[in-house]
């Protein structure tokens, strides 16, 4: 069977499936007791067991066969889930990743897996369970005879016996002629889940909803042990078109091996009879009932869709300004109306391409593990805002800069647990990764409680690395100390490990975030921690934008800049009387606070007339900030507010200051996008 | 038989003028040509970068040629562009007007005279003698260079 062409899927499901399967062991190894994870470990081992052997990778089926095989033992004789075992399930995850990379890389060559199959061989004779573990081979043996459970499923029957509830197969047959069986189907369904949960359907739950109910439906349902087998079969035999119902229960299935604590009475606490349905939860999701189905979409796509929509933007705003041109009843109408559809699509479009930061900060939990058990630090990464959602693209160029950023977290941050306990702290670190929304902004903060960053040991520092004279690094302020730290090739660390390398992240780590139109900032606190902040742009190609005029003579002529409104704080008209000099500077007081004034025509070398040393009439000022600062922006005169796409300036034209890209407006011209950031810091300069 | 290897012996160019000058580019690099409108200036660059233009939804730069080979003067009302593209970049040039599509042959090349090659004159790849006119066929490549 030619399975090339399934090969991208099966790559994108196995990659899903190793993630899923990290993430449950590392539930696992928190909390033994937590029947859930087991329940997810073992549906994924399985379907990616039955993914490569469709796949005809031999290796990879015998690898998570083994493990299940393992598992399953393990579960039955109720051993519990020990350090090293954890860290041999984890090394066969590994093993089954490089399988995975090798497929993906066409690399024939086998992964060695014998090493793996020794420590699992271990753990499966090290319990003495051998006996457990012929059971548990023999239950996961594939031969099903139709009709009758999965491996899978015939483990939720027995977990469902093991929690004293009965197991039901309801067979019903509806009356010929019947027209919407789906629809029967589904309230025969309502009616029994009054009794308990849905385990199977047969045939399964999309052959229902197509209508594929011809030999008639069967369901499985747990129930509590005070259903009757009679009250059951009334209310089936109740729905309406329902021919026939046979009720009939199944015998507890599990093995004899099973004595002790699992079939204990009702009487169990809580955590049990709550892990009893959600051990049957995951086959409910399979009821005829529609769940979320998702679609996977080429990232290829979904930049023809962005681009396209960008046009979009482009000609609608053109329209919009030839109907006002134009009077022609009808076709401001329907210029409207299309604004507002065109308004929805993009919106929609916009989060099509938003994806959770969760797609990479999923990763990170094994990763910092991982890290800690190697630097032999004790690290609790808490994570929170995972589902703060972000351009897809900018996703793909926060997960090097992140992984930079927590390495140094884990090993320059946070101290060993004796200096820490010597400190006064917990032993146990905490490293908070978090991303929130902010504006228009994603903030995403890798905060430490580790030892901060100490000013003087920076300055002391660059000076050794012959980065700055004594004098300079002097001058510098405790926050300009601490950016030092993005310095190319600075590192503070007396020994650099090979983990973190030399420090280098953080020079390459604002680079990356840089070309995400992004800033990195620092705080630290000695003795308290560290804290890294990056901000990012929500979305990358299409903004909001306050258009002015600029450069003029007053009579107009100026040229067409574009202000991103997320920058924009406000705009006010100044009387010039209300202006004074600081340090030479013109400013103007703003409730309170002392904002410079920059013409923007001078700022730009634009030329015009409009600035003058004593303006006569009423200034424009759009005050806009950037960080902490803020500057007051003159111009000519206030366009309006407009979607602007934003179009990369040529390569040819190399760097541009003050221009962060172009536009082109709704008549076809075209307006540079102000970068306000590169000229606050250029007011900065000229001021300091 | 005899199997002759040629070289190209011949040249395919788009031909402009500038004042009374005639130069020529490789065909293959131009892309279209389009009438010369006021392009948007940006701030602090080169005096031979005119500004950018919006072709079909890009954002394209525009040299001012004459600027670039040092000649001075101003482009006519109905000058026009010629859209010239050399692996990723596009870069536009006004020229005066542009003439026809022709074939040289090579032989009929010379190389520029070793004055001209320095500073603005770079570009200028050979000096052509179609009829009892001289072409200067200009060197795409160094002409976009940045």
């Amino acid at each position: 069977m030619d399975t090339s062409e399934y090969l991208g899927l099966f790559l994108d499901e196995s990659r899903e499936s190793l993630q899923a399967l990290n993430a449950s062991l590392l539930d696992l190894e928190r909390d033994p007791a937590d029947a859930e994870p087991l329940t997810v470990i073992f549906r994924v081992a399985h379907s990616l067991k039955g993914m490569s052997a469709t796949m005809g990778f031999e290796a990879m089926a015998r690898l998570t066969h083994r493990m299940e095989e393992v598992l399953a033992a393990m579960r039955d004789d109720g051993a519990p889930v020990t350090p090293a075992i954890s860290d041999a399930l984890f090394a066969c995850l590994d093993t089954l990743q490089e399988m995975v990379d090798r497929v993906a890389e066409g690399n024939q060559k086998e992964v060695d897996a014998s090493s793996v199959m020794t420590r699992l061989d271990d753990i499966a004779h090290g319990d003495g369970s051998k006996a457990a573990l012929a059971q548990a081979a023999a239950t996961l043996a594939p031969p099903a005879p139709s009709g009758a459970l999965s491996d899978y499923e015939r483990m939720v029957v027995s977990d469902a016996h093991e929690r004293g509830l009965i197991v039901f197969r309801v067979s019903v047959t509806f009356d010929e002629g019947c027209q919407l069986a789906a629809a029967r189907a589904f309230m025969v369904v309502q009616e029994l889940e009054a009794f308990g949960d849905l385990i199977k359907s047969e045939p399964p739950a999309e052959s229902i909803e197509a209508g594929e109910v011809e030999g008639g439906v069967a369901f499985w349902i747990a129930a509590e042990s005070d259903a009757e087998a009679d009250q059951i079969h009334a209310r089936a035999i109740g729905v309406s078109e329902v021919a026939s119902c046979e009720v009939e229960q199944l015998e507890d299935t599990t093995p004899v091996a099973e004595e002790g604590p699992a079939t204990d009475a009702p009487a169990e606490d809580a955590p049990a009879a709550a892990a009893a349905p959600r051990a049957a939860a995951p086959p409910a999701d399979r009821a005829p009932r529609a769940a979320a189905t998702t679609v996977r979409v080429g990232t290829d796509r979904l930049d023809a869709l962005m681009n396209l929509m960008g046009e979009m933007v482009i000609q609608r705003t053109r329209l919009a300004q030839l109907s006002g041109q134009y009077e022609l009843g009808d076709l401001r109408g329907a210029v409207e109306d299309m604004t507002r559809v065109t308004n929805d699509l993009q919106t929609l479009i916009m989060q099509v391409r938003m994806m959770p930061v969760d797609a990479v900060f999923m990763r990170f939990p094994r990763m910092v593990r991982d890290l800690a058990n190697t630097l032999g630090k004790q690290v609790d990464l808490v994570i929170s805002g995972e589902d703060t959602e972000l351009d897809r693209t900018v996703i793909d160029g926060l997960g090097d800069p992140l992984v930079h950023m927590l390495r140094n977290a884990v090993d320059h941050g946070l101290e060993t647990p004796e200096d820490r306990i010597a400190a006064g702290k917990e032993p146990l670190g905490t490293v908070n990764l978090s991303a929130r929304h902010a504006g228009s902004s994603v903030v995403i903060e890798v905060r430490d409680d580790g030892h901060g960053m100490d000013p003087e040991a920076l300055r002391a520092s660059v000076v050794r690395k012959n980065l700055m004279t004594e004098a300079q690094a002097a001058a510098l302020s405790d926050e300009e100390a601490l950016q030092l730290v993005f310095l190319p090739g600075f590192s503070t660390a007396k020994t650099t490990t090979d983990v973190s390398g030399r420090g280098v992240g953080m020079d390459a780590v604002r680079t990356a975030i840089t070309e995400l139109s992004g800033e990195v900032s620092i705080s630290s606190v000695i003795g308290e921690g560290s804290s890294f902040t990056i901000r990012l742009p929500l979305t990358l190609a299409i903004i909001q934008a306050l258009l002015v005029e600029a450069g003029g003579d007053g009579e107009g002529g100026g040229q067409v800049w574009a202000v991103p409104l997320e920058t924009i704080e406000e705009t006010v008209i100044v009387d010039p009387a209300d202006t004074r000099p600081v340090g030479g500077q013109p400013c103007v007081v703003l409730r309170e606070s002392i904002v410079p004034l920059v013409w923007l025509s001078e700022y730009l070398h634009l030329g015009g007339t409009s600035h003058t040393e004593d303006p006569e009439g009423p200034i424009k000022v759009v005050v806009v900030h950037s960080g902490p600062s803020r500057i007051g922006l003159v111009v000519d005169d206030l366009v309006g507010k407009q979607d602007v796409v934003i179009k990369h300036l040529p390569d040819f034209l190399g760097d541009v200051p003050g221009v962060a890209g172009a536009t082109i407006l709704g008549d076809g011209s075209v307006a540079l996008i102000l970068d306000v950031g590169a000229l606050s810091a250029g007011v900065a300069r000229a001021m300091a | 038989m005899t199997t002759t290897s040629t070289t190209p012996a011949t040249q395919q160019l788009v031909t402009f003028s500038l004042d009374a000058e005639e130069y020529g580019i490789a065909i293959g690099r131009v892309q279209e040509i389009i009438r010369h409108s006021p392009s948007r200036p940006v701030p602090g660059r080169p005096e031979e970068l005119e500004g950018v233009i919006n072709l079909r939804g890009r954002i394209i730069p525009v040299m001012d040629l004459r600027a670039r080979l040092g000649i001075g003067g101003a482009a006519p009302e109905d000058a026009k562009v010629v859209i010239t593209e050399v692996d990723e970049r596009t870069v536009g040039i006004v020229v005066d007007d542009v003439r026809e599509v022709i074939t040289i042959d090579l032989a009929d090349t010379e190389p520029p005279p070793p004055c001209t090659l320095v500073g603005d004159g770079d570009a200028i790849e050979s000096v052509a003698k179609v009829g009892d006119r001289l072409l200067v066929v200009l060197d795409a490549v160094r002409l976009l260079a940045q």
